[in-house]
């Protein structure tokens, strides 16, 4: 088999697995209806400059953000749980090419989160659609994407040594979207926590989506430059964290224990 | 019996929570509950523009009651699905409610100590005037709080004998409540339809009870709030009294317990 086809497989098998279980079908239709009325309503007679910056595009990342965390990071512990992930570990297709199919298969599902949040806030509160630059939002969005697929790929590899993923998953959703700032502007938050921030790709990627959309989130390029290098920072730090849990899994023998 | 119940509780409590070493629990109990309340008091203080953001601290460390009433006392039987454990409390012959009861015991604790550290860790980052706060009246508005929470958890972990949707309903649950709590904006906002459904949820009238206590003192509109707190929980906990036969009784037939 070669590396497409398993990268193809795996993911087909991951978009049917995952559309089948109820709780994504929350996270996919239920959460973003609910959340995108959370945001909508707390913006509604705000002060605040642009509606579509921080509703629109806000609830579609914060749901984005959930379908990844609870869905590229479970994926190990459902594995775990019905026993295949020392299975799919040992196989003789790359276990990296299999999970980049389980997060490709969960990143195009997800994408459907992020487009009915914003198909909800529009219908719902009618904002006026003032896009600065299409072909940039284009952009932001897909490199907001491969951003956010290379902190799906660190997270899951993180999750494969522990046994306790439902815990730490549920400790990503929340501080993710709150230091990100997919809600607000992350100035907003102490400054100590805008220093993390700026550690992670998507908080440069939402500011990045934000610039195309207001022009008022600091220049492109001052979003573009860090995006990208954080980016690249995370994926080599995947690239190591496998290396590294490939031999602890082997000496520790952990990978069933659930 | 009152020996059994509570070591029941006791074994509940370890298998839920021995599994996190104090690092981990503050990390999943204190950490997630006090970055949730930061999230919702900084959306509302950028919103808003305001200073003073006492009401929204307030109001969103009762929405904490919600993760850990609905989720954990809500998904009693859901959790003993999985463990395998569901078949065996059906045919015994102990009260199913006392099964929920004793496994929110822990939940109970455990809120109440994660609430308190979101509360005063958000009110020490937001600058809440703890003197400003009437402490008896924001006493028994958590009390109302957690019986109408406890009760909602109580009658929806019933239907975990007859859904595996119970994530799905439970989450959706949380949200809604977090909505028609007027936790984060007026429920006046919203279409009157839904103002009278906010009616039937908790938190609606404990969180507007909690916001009197603010530099108030017991009045007849307080008295009036804690009081449909009271009887919605009561109701809650006399609907699920009603409803575990007959639901016991369609798993039974329906053979759904075993639904995953």
């Amino acid at each position: 088999m070669n590396s497409s086809s398993v990268l193809l497989t795996s993911m087909l098998v991951q978009m049917k697995q995952t559309f089948a279980r109820n709780m994504f079908k929350f996270t996919l239709f239920v959460g973003p209806f609910l959340t995108t009325i959370i945001l909508g309503e707390m913006y509604r007679h705000s002060t605040a400059d642009n509606f579509v910056a921080y509703v629109v595009l806000g609830s579609g990342l914060w749901n984005l953000w959930n379908c990844i965390a609870f869905s590229s990071a479970g994926d190990i512990n459902r594995e775990r749980f019905s026993n295949t992930l020392s299975i799919i570990f040992s196989a003789p297709a790359d276990f990296r090419l299999i999970l980049l199919g389980k997060i490709f298969g969960n990143t195009i599902l997800s994408l459907g989160s992020f487009f009915l949040s914003v198909f909800f806030a529009i219908i719902l509160y009618r904002p006026p659609v003032i896009v600065n630059s299409w072909g940039l939002l284009m952009l932001s969005l897909i490199l907001t994407i491969a951003a956010f697929i290379v902190m799906s790929i660190f997270i899951a590899y993180l999750l494969t040594l522990s046994r306790k993923t439902t815990i730490y998953m549920n400790c990503l959703e929340i501080p993710f979207t709150l230091i990100c700032g997919f809600a607000f502007p992350i100035e907003n938050l102490p400054q100590k926590l805008q220093y993390i921030a700026w550690l992670f790709p998507p908080t440069w990627a939402v500011r990045l989506l934000r610039h195309s959309v207001t022009q008022q989130a600091h220049g492109f390029w001052e979003n573009f430059i860090p995006l990208i290098i954080s980016t690249i920072v995370f994926a080599l730090l995947a690239a190591w964290l496998y290396r590294i849990i490939f031999r602890q899994t082997k000496i520790l023998g952990t990978l069933d224990m659930a | 019996m009152i020996v059994r119940f509570f070591s029941q509780a006791w074994l509940n409590a370890k298998v839920h929570q021995g599994g996190l070493n104090m690092t981990e629990f503050l990390a999943y109990k204190v950490g997630v509950s006090v970055s949730t309340l930061m999230l919702y008091v900084l959306i509302a203080r950028y919103t808003t523009g305001l200073v003073d953001l006492t009401a929204w601290v307030v109001g969103n460390a009762f929405a904490l009651c919600v993760y850990e009433c609905i989720f954990n006392i809500g998904g009693t039987f859901n959790a003993e699905r999985f463990s395998g454990r569901l078949r065996a409390i059906v045919v015994s012959p102990t009260s199913k409610l006392a099964v929920i009861m004793y496994n929110g015991v822990s939940s109970i604790v455990v809120g109440f100590i994660t609430i308190t550290a979101a509360f005063v860790v958000g009110g020490l980052i937001f600058g809440v005037q703890f003197a400003d706060i009437n402490i008896a009246m924001f006493a028994l508005s958590i009390l109302a709080a957690a019986v109408a929470c406890v009760g909602l958890g109580l009658l929806l972990a019933v239907f975990a004998l007859i859904t595996d949707s119970m994530y799905l309903m439970l989450n959706a649950l949380a949200l809604l409540i977090i909505i028609f709590s007027g936790a984060n904006f007026p429920v006046s906002q919203l279409p009157v339809g839904a103002q009278y459904i906010a009616n039937i949820f908790p938190l609606y009238r404990s969180v507007a009870a909690a916001n009197l206590s603010i530099g108030g003192s017991f009045s007849p509109e307080y008295w009036r709030l804690l009081l449909g707190e009271f009887i919605l929980g009561l109701s809650f906990y006399l609907a699920a009294f009603l409803l575990i036969k007959a639901i016991e009784r369609v798993a039974v037939k329906k053979a759904t317990l075993e639904m995953f």
